[in-house]
């Protein structure tokens, strides 16, 4: 096995020593490769569209530990499922493993854009509210993903397994 | 919309039965066990049950003595002007909904309710039963949890309940991350799997590391136990070698002490040799010679002499016999050392040899003792018993480290776990960490969805209660000809307050848990019929179902009843009304009556 962040683990090099000098070559000893992968979110909104960008960088290989990071804004109608997104890779890669760190696209939900009689209205101001008094990242992440969730459901759309 | 026409066959006490309706008040009229509760029973199946149910309560619904589940045919127009006609098979289980305009149909089931909610406006039997449906004595028997979410969609202006189904799908999906965790459960959540996933972890790591530590302290103690014994075994190699040579040096030194003892020996026995001389034999044989002189003459002179002479003749022969004697002893003796000072003159060549001999071993034994090096190696007794003893603890320090070694090296091929696993136990811990840090993450954001949505909910539903307060308010200000003005809805339970004058009548809550209001029945009814009818018209959001009243007004006062009439005939202006009774009170605001 190796580690996560073991880009380039298993090889060894081959040193040989003649008249002619000295030569230093790499040779594959090991099967497990590893890879780090950054998916930018802007644009995908659902899993298909996330996997169809990894494997754009990175072909399936049973052999290859995948690191995977998301990045980027994604779009509030999003309804990518990382825990479902993790379990499709595993069957094409060793392991995978996914990070988040993507933000909602938040300009996109305006609070103008939805009545303030409505549920989804009130629920939009309260969220934006909440999110502009998160003290740390993670609270703040917490309240956007909250917002996009909330905004996903109450418009009806399947984002929840 | 507005029902036409109502087919039955074989459904309960109806083998083959058809009615048609009118617009606006329709009075079904009939006697007791006529069949009028059949008959709403009947338009309720048409409009809400899956045809292929199996539940025993419509099996039962069978006409008497037939093994066929029933068919019903109902007739219909929208507010739009088109016709259709849905007719459910409950023996073949199936739907079938026709526009009788352009003959286009509908067969799937699921299809076909979805499309019958949307136009009623009303999305479950209960809602319906809850509004738009009133029974024999179930005026006030309205179910708040259906209402709820069909007053989101009016305030929310379309989908059916979507803050609540939010809230439900939220509240299944927080339960179902959470399953296990604060009570035991067979099929736990997400986030009690991976947390027993990473205590289980833990404890093998625990295990392992354990194990692993105790092998890689064996294998630290094989290194320093094989150092130990190297320096052990050099050491026990010089003591020994030091003491062999202090035995050998002793052994040889004891030889040479032997070896000189018996040069020494032999020189002096050699000496001895040489000084001796060979005894005269001389002095013996005159001692001889002069007893026997002495002897002859004293026996001549006692012979021939007498009286003293011849006593003294005697004496002398005596004397000389005894002289005889001892020196002939003596020459005896001086005989034998003649012949033993011969025999040593005679050996003091094999002496000499001896001594040469030994002479040499002895040379030979002091080279040795310099050649050897043993010169250095002598020790004084204490030190050579210190030297021993020494000897004796290395033996035994060696004799301990090669039984440690043997142990520690058991431990070490025995050890079923090396660092590797203890590497990969640790990664996989780590990457379990990680899963429930994101599991966590992904709880609290659907926890704070959820809070927020009951919130803008809660305060969505005020906004509500305006308009439902002022409808509610308005009906039974007319029904009660101004008696009771004011109603006042509890967004939350949407429980009423009712004002009389200036006094406000809240619900009270009995000691079997239900609750009543200081009012007679009869108004308890009216104030109910009141919130039906208000309910009914917000919450199917511009749409119009129809209105079916199982003679509801049974309580009420002639006086009372005839205002109600008049509601309802305000309200069959956009409702069509069905009221089924068994009495005559009802016929002069019918438009239609069907006599049973």
């Amino acid at each position: 096995m190796i580690d996560m962040d073991q880009a380039g683990a298993g090889y060894i090099a081959i040193v040989e020593l003649d008249d002619a000098g000295v030569r230093v070559s790499k040779e594959r000893v090991g099967t497990r490769r590893f890879a780090e992968l950054l998916v930018d979110l802007e644009g995908k909104t659902s899993n298909p569209e996330v996997k169809e960008a990894i494997f754009g960088q990175q072909p399936a290989d049973p052999d290859l530990v995948l690191a995977v990071t998301l990045t980027g804004l994604s779009e509030i109608e999003s309804s990518l499922d990382v825990d479902r997104l993790r379990e499709e890779l595993m069957e094409c890669f060793f392991f995978v493993r996914i990070v988040n760190r993507s933000h909602p696209k938040l300009a996109n939900i305006s609070a103008e854009n939805y009545p303030p009689h409505t549920i989804l209205g009130k629920f939009v101001r309260m969220m934006r509210e909440r999110i502009s008094e998160s003290g740390d990242e993670t609270e703040r992440r917490i309240a956007e993903r909250a917002l996009q969730l909330g905004v996903n459901l109450l418009q009806g759309k399947e984002v929840l397994r | 919309v507005i029902l036409k026409k109502l087919g039955l066959k074989r459904f309960a006490c109806f083998q083959d039965f058809e009615a048609s309706f009118e617009p606006g008040l329709n009075v079904i009229k009939g006697p007791n066990e006529a069949g009028k509760s059949t008959l709403c029973s009947a338009l309720l199946t048409a409009l809400f049950t899956n045809p292929k149910t199996t539940a025993q309560m419509h099996r039962l619904k069978r006409s008497w003595g037939s093994d066929e589940m029933y068919e019903i045919t109902l007739e219909f127009q929208t507010h739009e002007g088109r016709s259709y006609r849905l007719v459910k098979d409950f023996e073949a289980g199936t739907s079938k909904l026709v526009c009788l305009d352009d003959g286009e149909s509908i067969i799937d089931r699921d299809e076909v309710d979805a499309w019958l909610k949307e136009l009623l406006g009303l999305g479950s039997e209960a809602l319906f039963k809850s509004s738009a449906f009133i029974g024999q004595g179930e005026v006030t028997l309205m179910n708040s949890g259906e209402i709820g979410p069909q007053l989101e969609k009016v305030i929310t202006g379309g989908g059916a309940g979507v803050a609540s189904e939010a809230l439900r799908r939220l509240d299944e999906a927080i339960s179902e991350m959470e399953r296990g965790l604060y009570r035991p459960a067979t099929y736990p959540g997400d986030l009690k799997k991976i947390q027993d996933r990473i205590d289980e972890l833990r404890s093998k790591l625990a295990t392992i590391r354990k194990g692993v530590e105790e092998a890689e302290r064996c294998r630290g103690r094989l290194i320093e136990i094989e150092e130990e014994l190297t320096r052990a075994q050099d050491d026990l190699q010089i003591k020994r070698g030091l003491k062999e040579k202090c035995d050998k040096r002793a052994k040889i030194e004891d030889q040479l002490n032997d070896l000189r003892s018996r040069e020494k020996q032999l020189e002096q026995q050699m000496e001895l040799a040489r000084q001796m001389e060979v005894p005269a034999l001389g002095w013996p044989i005159a001692g001889l010679l002069i007893g026997g002189l002495l002897f002859v003459i004293g026996a001549i002179g006692a012979l021939l002499t007498s009286g003293s002479l011849q006593l003294l003749s005697a004496l002398m022969g005596f004397v000389g016999s005894v002289i005889v004697c001892t020196s002939f002893i003596w020459y005896r003796r001086q005989q034998e050392r003649q012949q033993k000072v011969r025999e040593a003159k005679s050996s003091l060549q094999e002496l000499e040899e001896d001594r040469k001999e030994i002479s040499r071993q002895r040379r030979d034994a002091e080279e040795k003792l310099e050649e050897a090096g043993l010169a250095q190696a002598s020790l004084k007794p204490e030190e050579y018993e210190r030297l021993t003893q020494e000897i004796a603890n290395l033996e035994a320090n060696i004799s301990r480290l090669e039984e440690e070694r043997i142990e520690k090296r058991t431990v070490v091929e025995r050890a079923p776990y090396d660092v590797e696993d203890v590497h990969r136990l640790e990664e996989e811990l780590a990457e379990a960490q990680q899963q429930l840090e994101q599991k966590r993450e992904r709880h609290d954001v659907y926890q704070l969805a959820r809070e927020f949505i009951a919130k803008a909910q809660a305060a969505a539903m005020t906004s509500a209660k305006p308009l439902l307060e002022e409808r509610m308010s308005r009906y039974l200000a007319h029904i009660t000809e101004g008696r009771y003005t004011k109603v006042e809805v509890d967004e939350k339970t949407l429980g009423f307050r009712v004002s009389c004058g200036t006094a406000m009548l809240s619900p009270i809550e009995d000691v079997f848990g239900g609750t009543y209001y200081n009012l007679s029945q009869g108004t308890i009814d009216q104030l109910y019929l009141a919130a039906r009818l208000a309910l009914v018209e917000i919450i199917a959001g511009g749409r119009y179902p129809p209105l079916i009243f199982d003679d509801p007004f049974v309580r009420f006062d002639a006086e009372r009843m005839k205002r109600a009439m008049k509601l309802c005939l305000e309200v069959a202006s956009k409702h069509q009304i069905l009221l089924f009774t068994c009495r005559n009170d009802y016929d002069q605001f019918a438009r239609h009556i069907i006599r049973l």
